[in-house]
């Protein structure tokens, strides 16, 4: 059985299959769009090659109709949402598009909402966290962030200030967990 | 600004970030409430007034 990379759709490699990889080619770890690995099997290698393709200039190779069976999936190869209406393929064969909005405006994930047997969710449980992650852990650009939302501009934010306003977040987290809010 | 309200500011500054962080250090040994509120004003005071003398340098 064929086994597709979960996030490009690129068929994943022999050595992907060997170490029993969880639907994602290695390069796609690596934050590569597709998989570089030639095959063997001649025919596999035609395919992967029409999607290597595919993902480098979907809509131009649609145009000039060189593309061979491709599935269409409607998942944002990004970020692996399922595609909105709007993203889907038009009946005459032509995408609108390939990536879902939300990650052409560098967001993380499809928000359009649907009924629920219509759009699934794939929710991208490490970027989350590691988003959470770094709120917690309070790095400096994180504070400054807070400090630029509070009304303070880029360039009087000083270091000093940065440290000061770290307390008083970790005060005000404290706080909430004992139930005052403070403002 | 003058002399003056620079001086003034930066003595607010000051006292302000000692009275914050006296009041956090109590606030992180003995976890009370009021120390912790205290802690946030002050250090409100003290970003305000440090934003202006920063702002007052670079005019």
């Amino acid at each position: 059985m064929i086994k597709e990379c979960k996030k490009c759709g690129v068929i994943l490699c022999d050595k992907n299959l060997e170490l029993e990889c969880d639907r994602q080619c290695k390069q796609c770890k690596k934050k590569n769009l597709f998989c570089t690995y030639k095959y063997e099997d001649p025919e596999l290698e035609a395919y992967s090659i029409i999607r290597r393709r595919y993902f480098s200039s979907v809509i131009t190779y649609q145009r000039n109709h060189r593309i061979g069976p491709y599935k269409r999936k409607g998942e944002c190869f990004k970020c692996g949402v399922i595609l909105c209406d709007k993203n889907h393929y038009k009946s005459d064969g032509k995408a609108s598009n390939t990536q879902c909005k939300h990650c052409r405006n560098n967001q993380k994930s499809c928000r359009v909402s649907y009924p629920k047997d219509v759009c699934k969710k794939i929710t991208n449980t490490t970027r989350r966290n590691s988003a959470k992650l770094r709120t917690d852990a309070l790095y400096d650009n994180v504070v400054k962030n807070y400090l630029r939302h509070v009304g303070y501009t880029t360039d009087v934010i000083s270091p000093e200030m940065i440290e000061i306003k770290k307390k008083q977040l970790l005060i005000k987290r404290e706080l909430r967990k004992q139930g005052v809010w403070v403002r | 600004m003058g002399k003056v309200n620079t001086k003034q500011i930066k003595d607010v500054a000051d006292k302000s970030e000692e009275i914050g962080n006296k009041a956090y250090e109590t606030f992180v040994e003995k976890g009370k409430v009021e120390a912790g509120k205290l802690a946030i004003a002050a250090f409100k005071n003290t970003l305000y007034a440090n934003s202006l003398l920063i702002k007052n340098e670079k005019i």
